[in-house]
């Protein structure tokens, strides 16, 4: 659905964006992740035409991005990170307009405000709605026409945790019927729970892509952590595939000495820092 | 690359909206009628009262051309302006940049807001000019006139969307502008080749077009235009790409 061959942008002489490569395949959630300024917006405004001035290759749904004509934009749907809405007019106002614009039948407007809770505001003005409201309003926008392939920035930024779940399950549901999604965040869980596959993009650059699993695994084991009182209290870790190896959590076991016992996974946020050095901003 | 005619017709349609609801752009969208009655009959009968009381003859009658060219150029410059707010507006709410990838399209988004306003300006000023101008002219010099002033407001458009960041600093932009309406006044009060220091503004050609009739003049007066066109929209299209 998207392929991307040894592309490379500058907005000065500089090289900005370096050496990128990779593909999505129909149906897949990609996810780009990198503190600010690491270069996913540009990449994504590469990919969804509006630079075109790179070098290298970028095809998405088979045409070359730079060469694209605005039928290209008939299966691509964009959720900006802030809400691209006329305030002036009614959340369903908003979706008439918008929808105008595209030659494909429309999915049930209805039916959509339902699913992100918006059901009894549909006829309220976009400029009484709250922030998260609007965040709502905007992603729905982004599904109208029911497109291919869904660009998602921040989808989940500013929504209470019941709200962001619903918005997951969308985002799930949406790949279930075989759309290709491109999220770009800062959430790692986000990130963890739904992407399938993640690029760790730094200064232009990808610094690892793998699924989130991979990433976790490739990177440090599983471990155990153990307490004990002896004096004081001790805290011991081991490896969770060495704990037959290690005696004196087994004496502790048989003695029934133990005060805490659990595993300890690393997450994406420690993969990303330890492959790029950096935290997220 | 094919803008999709459904597309630009909503979207005009939005824009005609914007426009309605909004009564200081309904007020300037109504104003070059008002200000072609003035000129039509104010101008004159201010020459008559002058006649009467201080015996002076032809005080404006040697101006009536610039009262026609001000009228003429009146209508885009406040078409364009209303348009350009609206876009300034679009651009706070991050919808310009919105609409770029939809089937719409940055061209089609142009042509919509700037584009669309401007055939109406270019017709509401040939009209304008056929019924309030003071001189008399025929429909292909008038059409000349209505082409470069629309131009010219396009222009001043693009430098209001290119140069202001919101609608108050839009006002404050399109107040400079009218300094691309200086090079109106300028072949009527200077003589000589010292006129063609000011070659950079379209609006100075236009008043040659209109005062020597000659087709060269328009002609670089249009060209002139397109390059201040061709810039500003570059500069235009990096700000709503942001």
């Amino acid at each position: 659905m998207i392929k991307v061959e040894n592309l490379e942008f500058s907005y000065t002489k500089k090289p900005f964006i370096k050496d990128i490569n990779f593909e999505v395949k129909k149906g897949e959630i990609f996810g780009f992740l990198g503190p600010s300024g690491a270069g996913k917006s540009t990449l994504q405004k590469i990919l969804t035409g509006l630079i075109t001035n790179y070098s290298g290759s970028a095809i998405v749904n088979h045409t070359e991005s730079k060469n694209h004509d605005d039928r290209f934009y008939e299966n691509i749907g964009l959720d900006f990170e802030f809400p691209s809405l006329y305030e002036k007019l009614t959340a369903r106002q908003n979706l008439k307009f918008f929808g105008s614009l595209y030659n494909k039948k429309l999915r049930d407007t209805e039916e959509l405000f339902h699913k992100v809770g918006l059901g009894y505001d549909m006829d309220k003005k976009v400029f009484e709605y709250s922030k998260g409201m609007k965040s709502r309003l905007n992603f729905i926008k982004a599904l109208l026409h029911d497109p291919d392939i869904l660009f998602l920035d921040e989808p989940t930024s500013g929504l209470d945790p019941s709200n962001s779940r619903d918005m997951k399950n969308i985002i799930l549901e949406e790949k279930h019927k075989g759309k290709t999604i491109i999220l770009t965040t800062h959430n790692m869980n986000d990130a963890a729970e739904l992407c399938d596959r993640v690029a760790f993009i730094v200064d232009g650059r990808v610094k690892a892509l793998d699924t989130p699993h991979n990433l976790i695994m490739s990177k440090g084991a599983t471990k155990l952590k153990y307490s004990y009182y002896d004096k004081k209290e001790i805290i011991r870790q081991c490896p969770l595939n060495k704990t037959v190896e290690d005696s004196k959590l087994l004496d502790l076991i048989q003695q029934n000495k133990l005060l805490s016992i659990h595993s300890s996974e690393p997450t994406l946020n420690d993969i990303f820092i330890e492959v790029t050095g950096r935290g997220l901003q | 690359m094919m803008v999709s005619k459904k597309a630009l017709l909503n979207s005009f349609k939005q824009f005609m909206v914007q426009i309605y609801k909004d009564a200081m752009l309904i007020l300037l969208c109504i104003a070059p009628l008002l200000a072609g009655s003035v000129f039509k009959f104010g101008i004159p009968f201010a020459q008559e009262l002058i006649y009467e009381y201080f015996g002076l003859t032809k005080l404006f009658v040697p101006y009536y051309l610039l009262f026609d060219l001000l009228l003429g150029s009146l209508t885009p410059l406040l078409y364009c302006f209303a348009a350009a707010y609206v876009v300034l507006g679009e651009i706070d709410d991050g919808i310009s940049g919105y609409l770029s990838v939809t089937p719409l399209g940055k061209r089609g988004y142009l042509i919509s807001r700037l584009g669309f306003p401007a055939v109406i300006s270019f017709v509401v000023s040939i009209v304008l000019m056929m019924v309030f101008s003071l001189s008399d002219f025929a429909l292909p010099y008038i059409v000349g006139i209505a082409l470069s002033s629309n131009l010219l407001g396009i222009i001043e458009a693009l430098l209001v969307v290119s140069l202001s960041s919101n609608r108050v600093e839009g006002m404050a932009v399109s107040k400079l502008t009218g300094l691309f309406f200086l090079g109106l006044p300028v072949p009527f009060f200077v003589e000589g080749s010292i006129q063609y220091l000011v070659f950079f503004l379209p609006s100075f050609w236009l008043a040659k077009f209109a005062i020597e009739k000659e087709l060269l003049f328009l002609l670089t007066g249009v060209l002139v235009s397109l390059v201040w066109i061709f810039m500003l929209n570059k500069k235009f299209n990096r700000k709503i790409n942001k």
